[in-house]
């Protein structure tokens, strides 16, 4: 059980942005990925997620023993994976729910669109998001909170195995922040493993990490407990 | 169709002998004759339009003019085209549909469903018959507006139309009534259904407002390979009109319709478009804004796979202050297809304060498929202003790694981008045409994957 | 490569720019200064007959005076030309009631890899500009010049730069 990424190398329009990057997560775990700009953090969630841009040329990653890299997209999305978008983007006449539920039924789960409309508006209404929003295209003129929220909504629904959020917009207001935290929390107290990347520690006061990862120019330069965050905050990235 | 019986076959081609026969048949009024012969002698000397479409396939001398099949005549249901029956299965319409939209069984229940329409309907004073009916119980009214938006001389085709014309609907709204519920072409079809070169009539009087539907989109199989109608709309004063058609015939017909409407003060005219099928459909339904205020709209989706090229468009024309157009359309290509886009937009000198919009974009789905737009925009008036935009593209990458991110296939995801694209004209069809239609593009996407 | 064009008296002209090798990017920029009366035309076509290529094209004029503008823009991508990324803008000013303009921007695509994209706007003086500018104590006529200048700004500075 567990993700485990080893050796990880990948490359972006031929530039070398991750170097061998290894990393664990344990169901249940929270684990945050910190790092100054351009350290290769969000390269990884993408990676992680089979982006095509992304190239790998060299590295292993598992999915509860399973190979993840061979699988295409959606399969790694089935297999578990769920990655939270720093900036999701909009997709005209499509709206939340319909991609929720042909997710759902690709997975061969029976479920009518009237039990997922309601069960979508429970959880909205619980995070705070507006009905109006469900039934407008996705992110279409939609505030960078709500749309967080919105990612946030999916992943409850989905319920995948392993969710990594790319929590790097400092902008984020503190409704959608608490939202975001506390969707992982309650996650990974049922087991969902959690990797939040981050490159401030403001979230991480609302979802308090189990390990601390720290990555500069593509390469994991240290890993710790929360003191790392700490410390981090009062001496920034330049020591490591 | 072999198994087809006619009460009346015309003989290939197209001739002055035929037309006095048709109306002799139908029992027109002499005025009727009159204007179908001129429009025989406008159609011999006019050439089909070299601008549009290739129409190099149309022989003239070719066709059955005019076919009035028996009332009980039984089709098989194994004539029917496997991909047709394939089609219906998939869309999921209904068994009993299914038979009456191939021919195979006669409108008995259709009629019956029509029947109590007709009746709820003539209470408020509505007419809605067959154009060949309309024009014998209401001649003077027929007589007033036949032609009159779309003349004789308008264009080749429209000349073949009032030549030949027969089917179509006719309906009038009287003064201030809402019509309530969408009036649908498929209620009033009798045997004449899958006319070819049907002529619709609607008059729409002060204040009065009405939703026309025709079309389906199960695909129409039909024996004949041209399909010419001529569709006149007038909205007076402050009437609404809205006139929806999805269509999809089979991929051997030509689809070649006028469809116009004259919009008077304050009237409202909105044209809905879904061009599913047909393997060449020329087609700009107009709206000529001539009272102040008026408003004309035109929402479009061309669908053009293998084969098809949907040549489709539209065109406003202001003529008075203040009025204002939308054109917005949405065509996807693709194993081949080309859709393109035609349109004109016209503002007269002294439309000051008009307003035109035209937003057309489109979709092509791989390397072998086309997709072009030649607008047309004439502004003669200072006091007027138009906006135009347009794009071309494929599906986004970053939209379809989204939705695979989320566990859902790339043909599937490919598909909803796709119905999502055409999703703001759909939403202006009506509910089960606009399922259907969703689950077609679904069905087309199928093993289209790049 | 950059092409510029400007009409400031009645006439014709034609721009084409043929994409023939692949990488290559154009920009055309076009003024059409239709100040008199006359037939004033500006045809320009994007022809991408090879792939990887970029092109933009953006035009401006006004019509006064009884000038008569017709600005007509194709982009034409060929079926080999795949990732082709193209633009066309066209905006016209009707500045009196004795002018008029045509626009007609037109797509032939047969490659389906591609961006392309193009918008046209034909439409009269803002009013609330006018009378801003005269609150601030100028007068019609200057207040026009100054802001079809503006308008007419960013093709303009970009036709005299020599980058």
């Amino acid at each position: 059980m567990g993700f485990k990424i080893k050796d990880l190398f990948v490359s972006v329009e031929k530039k070398e942005v991750l170097k061998g990057v290894s990393l664990d997560i344990e169901p249940g775990e929270v684990v945050a990925l910190m790092g100054p700009n351009g350290s290769g953090k969000s390269s990884l969630a993408y990676a992680l997620a089979g982006h095509p841009n992304y190239v790998v040329s060299k590295g292993r990653v598992e999915l509860d023993g399973k190979k993840l890299l061979n699988k295409k997209v959606n399969e790694r999305a089935n297999m578990g994976l769920f990655l939270a978008f720093q900036y999701p983007v909009g997709i005209d006449g499509v709206n939340v729910k319909e991609i929720l539920i042909t997710t759902l039924r690709g997975r061969g789960e029976k479920i009518s669109a009237l039990e997922l409309k309601k069960k979508v508006e429970k959880e909205a209404q619980k995070m705070g998001i507006e009905k109006e929003l469900l039934m407008r295209s996705l992110n279409d003129g939609f505030s960078g909170g709500e749309k967080k929220k919105m990612e946030m909504l999916q992943m409850s629904i989905l319920k995948p195995k392993y969710a990594v959020l790319d929590e790097t917009d400092s902008g984020l207001d503190i409704d959608a922040l608490r939202v975001v935290a506390d969707g992982a929390k309650k996650a990974a107290q049922k087991g969902m493993g959690v990797l939040i990347i981050t490159h401030y520690k403001r979230i991480l006061e609302y979802l308090r990490p189990d390990k601390v990862l720290v990555m500069k120019k593509g390469k994991m330069v240290a890993q710790g407990g929360e003191e790392l965050v700490k410390m981090l905050e009062d001496k920034g990235y330049k020591k490591l | 169709m072999s198994s087809f019986k006619y009460v009346y076959k015309s003989g290939k081609g197209l001739n002055e002998k035929l037309v006095r026969e048709i109306s002799s048949l139908k029992k027109e009024p002499e005025w009727m004759l009159e204007k179908r012969l001129e429009a025989l002698k406008i159609f011999n000397d006019l050439s089909l339009p070299e601008w549009g479409a290739d129409l190099t396939g149309v022989d003239f001398s070719n066709i059955h003019y005019y076919l009035k099949p028996l009332q009980n005549q039984k089709k098989s249901w194994k004539d029917i085209p496997d991909e047709v029956r394939d089609t219906f299965e998939k869309i999921g319409v209904p068994k009993a549909e299914r038979e009456v939209l191939s021919g195979v069984k006669a409108q008995y229940d259709s009629e019956v469903i029509y029947g109590s329409l007709k009746k709820s309907l003539e209470k408020k004073g509505i007419v809605f018959l067959s154009m060949d009916e309309g024009l014998v119980k209401y001649p003077e009214l027929v007589k007033k507006y036949w032609g009159s938006v779309v003349p004789l001389g308008d264009n080749k085709l429209a000349a073949l139309n009032s030549a030949v014309w027969s089917g179509g609907s006719f309906v009038y709204v009287p003064k201030g009534v809402d019509v309530g519920l969408p009036l649908q072409a498929y209620f009033r079809i009798n045997t004449e259904r899958a006319g070819q070169f049907e002529r619709t009539l609607i008059i729409a009087d002060e204040g009065s407002k009405v939703h026309y539907v025709e079309g389906c989109s199960a695909p129409a199989f039909s024996t004949g390979s041209l399909h010419s109608a001529v569709v006149e709309v007038i909205v007076e004063k402050k009437a609404k009109v809205t006139y929806t058609t999805v269509q999809n015939w089979y991929k051997n017909v030509y689809n070649l319709v006028t469809k116009r409407a004259f919009v008077k003060e304050e009237g409202e005219m909105r044209w809905v478009d879904g061009n599913l099928g047909s393997r060449t459909t020329m087609k700009y339904p107009s709206c000529i804004l001539a009272g102040r205020k008026a408003k004309g709209e035109m929402l479009s989706i061309a669908w053009a796979g293998k084969g098809q090229h949907q040549d489709t468009g539209a065109k406003m024309i202001h003529l008075a202050p203040e009025t204002t157009s939308q054109i917005i359309s949405k065509s996807v290509s693709k194993e081949g297809g080309r859709a393109s886009y035609r349109g004109l937009v016209h503002i007269n000198k002294g439309a000051t304060g008009a307003k035109a919009k035209v937003v057309c974009d489109a979709l092509i789905l791989d390397d072998e498929s086309r997709s072009d737009t030649y607008p047309t925009n004439k502004i003669f008036e200072n006091g007027a202003s138009l906006e135009h935009e347009a794009t071309v593209g494929k599906i986004g990458e970053e939209q379809l790694f989204y939705l695979m991110s989320r566990g859902i296939k790339a043909e599937e995801a490919e598909a909803m981008i796709v119905n999502g694209f055409l999703e703001p004209i759909m939403k202006q069809i009506p509910l089960e045409y606009a399922i259907e239609m969703n689950k077609l593009v679904e069905m087309e996407m199928e093993g289209s994957v790049g | 490569m950059r092409y510029k064009v400007t009409l400031d008296k009645p006439g014709k002209k034609d721009v084409v720019v043929p994409f023939l090798k692949k990488g290559e990017t154009a920009e055309v920029l076009g003024l059409v200064l239709g100040g008199k009366r006359g037939d004033y035309e500006l045809n320009v076509i994007m022809e991408h007959k090879v792939g990887q290529t970029k092109g933009r094209v953006e035009i401006r004029g006004f019509a006064k005076n009884g000038a008569r503008v017709k600005v007509t823009g194709l982009i034409k991508i060929d079926k080999k030309a795949q990732e082709v990324d193209d633009f066309l803008e066209m905006r016209v000013l009707m500045l009196d009631d004795k002018s008029w303009a045509v626009v007609e921007p037109r797509l032939e695509i047969e490659a389906n890899q591609v961006k392309a994209s193009h918008a046209a706007t034909v439409s009269k003086i803002n009013e609330e500009e006018l009378f801003y500018l005269a609150s601030r104590g100028i007068d019609r006529e200057e207040a026009e010049e100054l802001i079809v200048d503006g308008f007419l700004k960013d093709i303009t500075d970009k036709i005299k730069s020599n980058v």
